[in-house]
């Protein structure tokens, strides 16, 4: 019992280091990543769309800005579209945010819940927002109505009446973690988990969404949930559209507000595509729960690493934090999923003698190879020597050259190295090459690749020329699925 | 008693404003530690302290020798100026009336609903109000205009919770704060104060996880993560 309780708690503190708790977010990162001026930018919605729109990223159509009393007054609202979104600039956290599906004939303006809103009570609304009643820090206001986007298709079966909103966490400019938010009946058509709407989590590598949890449930915990409330539709496994796009402009919109820290939401439209909605310096921290991980140890990860582009934050992103469909599949065929350059263990002559290499992927090469000052540091000097002797590697025009040498040296050297170094095996293998035959020697020796270890023959080569001191061959690849988009860091 | 203590005394100054003076860092100390320690948020921060000092003022001035009594007296006010706002609230909600008139509004009519329950507390508990600064009464209805601004902000519901949550803490450091013991050892040892100023201090850069936060991650707290991938 004691001992339940005592590996329970090592649990406990262990994961700990993996979630990020919001004391840690407001000091650690929010106040020490992001500056005055980007506080400025996401705070201010006219301004995000200011930059946003000078770096090129589609974000939501402008109607109209309201800054006084007067233009309230004097507003027209047959002249705005019946469906529309208002929201106060300077809002936080959803506050103050309004949409309406239609107008009757009335001119009572229709939320998704079928309420109606008299043309005086909009203005008083309005008048609301203006007096800073939905602001940080309760200053004055102006008011935003943009035009309301067309639902995706994709989206429709899954959501009740609102517009999914597509959030991606970014650290340091790469994407670290990413959620949907599906309205619903009880959040009466609002992307907003306390108000009742469900959250799934999207692998950052395939945009396809993972674990779903129903946001009121649990006092704000959050419950798994599998399918659409009333249907057998499941949240998992629903590919998000335009995901390298969204991924794009999502790096992009950050870099152009100098976030280092922080949130992008997405809507996406039927005709546009996916629109940047709003930057958020100060994000919230439920998409751990709908990602079913913590978010502290990616940005850990993502700490010290630099940024060469907004195609290589995307790469980090999808290498370091993609892979619970990867999992999946490990789970289905039991072998692992490696990219085409994975590392490699290899050991040498003494047991605490190992060495580690970025190896290259070719099914095209049937054997592996080595580069032979590997093998030397692992402390075959002695043997190397020897077979070096030989004259080996050597290159020929024509196989039949290749051949004759190969029977010469295999009669008559190979069988004396063999005896004196039986422990690695020395073989003889005929290359293939782009310009004719090489005849190389081949060692047995012990190599690690993802934690799996065996013995392999290696052909010895010099690739000191070569970006990658060994590549991989068919012979050593059959327990592994090999994905060409994948990327070990 | 402290040497500065009493030279303070000496001097002319009041033992109330000291009291409530060197009072003030715990009082402040109690509820940042309930939001960043805790997790559990009050109305703000002057909300808690006002209320927490018109409190104070009530049972100091002996309002009733029974402490049980004063103290429902003190919340009886409080809350009925609370449900006068909620339902006042409700009924403005979509008036066409500016939105610093209607809190005004709220505000004036607890204010005549006070004066009621007031009245009727009076022919059932009799209290002795004497000392009893009007100033103390306005300082618990003047302490509801945060209330309305959650309600208009965020809804009935939140603002509920977070007056209940107030209200809880208002009564832990109210507690204290009529300790006569804890007052002797405050003005023995003023240095309190200045110790509960560091704990802010501390608490200001705290990282650590908040009480609830272990509540609302407890799913993947215990998650089994000896599995999982972390270095694709």
């Amino acid at each position: 019992m004691i001992m339940r309780i005592l590996n329970k708690l090592a649990l406990i503190h262990k994961n700990r280091k993996r979630i990020l708790s919001i004391n840690k977010r407001n000091i650690d990162f929010v106040k020490k990543y992001n500056s005055e001026t980007t506080f400025h930018i996401c705070d201010n919605k006219l301004l995000t769309k200011k930059v946003l729109k000078s770096a090129n990223i589609p974000t939501t159509n402008l109607i109209k800005i309201i800054k006084t009393n007067k233009q309230i007054q004097n507003l027209d609202i047959n002249k705005l579209p019946n469906q529309i979104v208002v929201k106060p600039a300077n809002g936080v956290a959803g506050r103050g945010i309004e949409i309406f599906f239609n107008r009757d004939k009335n001119n009572n303006l229709i939320r998704a819940d079928g309420s109606r809103v008299s043309l005086e009570n909009f203005k008083i609304y309005l008048e609301d927002i203006l007096n800073g009643t939905y602001s940080l820090g309760g200053r004055n206001d102006f008011v935003i109505i943009e035009e309301r986007i067309k639902n995706y298709k994709g989206f429709r079966n899954y959501t009740f009446k609102g517009t999914p909103d597509i959030r991606i966490n970014l650290f340091k400019y790469v994407p670290v973690m990413a959620y949907i938010r599906w309205p619903t009946k009880e959040s009466k058509g609002k992307a907003n988990m306390a108000l009742g709407a469900v959250a799934s989590g999207i692998d950052i590598a395939t945009g396809v969404t993972t674990h779903s949890v129903y946001g009121k449930a649990n006092g704000g915990r959050g419950k798994t949930i599998e399918y659409v409330p009333e249907t057998r539709l499941r949240y998992s496994g629903v590919k998000i559209p335009y995901w390298n796009k969204i991924l794009k402009y999502a790096v992009e919109a950050s870099k152009s507000a100098k976030l280092r820290f922080g949130a992008v939401d997405f809507l996406i439209d039927k005709e546009r595509g996916p629109v940047v909605v709003e930057l958020n310096a100060r994000p919230g921290l439920s998409g751990q729960i709908a990602n079913n991980d913590g978010m502290l140890w990616r940005l850990e990860k993502v700490k010290d690493l630099q940024v060469k582009s907004t195609e290589h934050a995307i790469q980090l992103g999808k290498a370091l934090f993609g892979g619970e469909i990867e999992e999946e599949i490990e789970a289905l065929t039991g072998r692992p999923v490696i990219g085409l350059i994975h590392p490699v263990t290899i050991y040498g002559k003494s047991e605490n003698k190992l060495v580690k290499v970025k190896a290259k992927i070719d099914t095209g090469a049937d054997s592996s190879s080595l580069d032979s000052k590997v093998v030397y540091d692992l402390g075959f000097k002695k043997e190397l020597d020897a077979l070096t002797q030989l004259g080996l590697p050597k290159n020929f025009e024509n196989i039949d050259q290749a051949r004759k040498e190969f029977k010469k040296i295999q009669e008559k050297y190979l069988p004396k190295i063999h005896k004196e170094f039986e422990h690695i095996h020395p073989e003889l293998f005929i290359i293939k090459a782009a310009n004719g035959y090489t005849l190389r020697y081949a060692l047995r020796l012990k190599i690690a690749i993802d934690g799996e270890t065996k013995e392999t023959i290696v052909t010895i080569t010099d690739r000191s020329t070569l970006k990658y001191q060994m590549i991989l061959g068919k012979r050593d690849l059959k327990n592994f699925i090999i994905d060409p988009q994948k990327i070990t860091i | 008693m402290n040497f500065l203590i009493n030279y303070a005394i000496t001097a002319g100054i009041p033992t109330t404003w000291l009291e409530y003076l060197l009072l003030l860092p715990i009082f402040a100390l109690i509820i940042v530690f309930m939001h960043y320690i805790i997790g559990l948020r009050s109305l703000g921060l002057t909300t808690p302290l006002i209320l927490i000092y018109a409190f104070l003022e009530l049972f100091k001035n002996n309002i009733q020798p029974n402490l049980l009594i004063s103290l429902s007296y003190a919340l009886i006010i409080i809350l009925s100026a609370t449900l006068v706002t909620t339902f006042i609230y409700f009924y403005l909600r979509n008036s066409l009336m500016h939105y610093k008139t209607k809190i005004a509004l709220a505000i004036s009519l607890s204010a005549i609903i006070t004066l009621m329950v007031i009245y009727f507390l009076q022919l059932f508990i009799s209290i002795n109000t004497t000392n009893l600064s009007a100033f103390t009464i306005i300082a618990l209805i003047l302490s509801i205009e945060n209330y309305c601004k959650y309600i208009l902000r965020k809804g009935v519901n939140y603002a509920l919770k977070l007056f209940s949550l107030t209200i809880v803490l208002v009564i832990i450091c109210v507690g204290i704060g009529i300790n006569k013991n804890f007052i002797i050892y405050l003005f023995t040892y003023p240095v309190i104060s200045f110790i509960a100023v560091i704990a802010i201090m501390i608490i200001g850069i705290w990282k650590g996880f908040r009480l609830t936060e272990y509540y609302r991650f407890w799913e993947l707290l215990n998650k089994d993560t000896s599995n999982d991938n972390e270095n694709s």
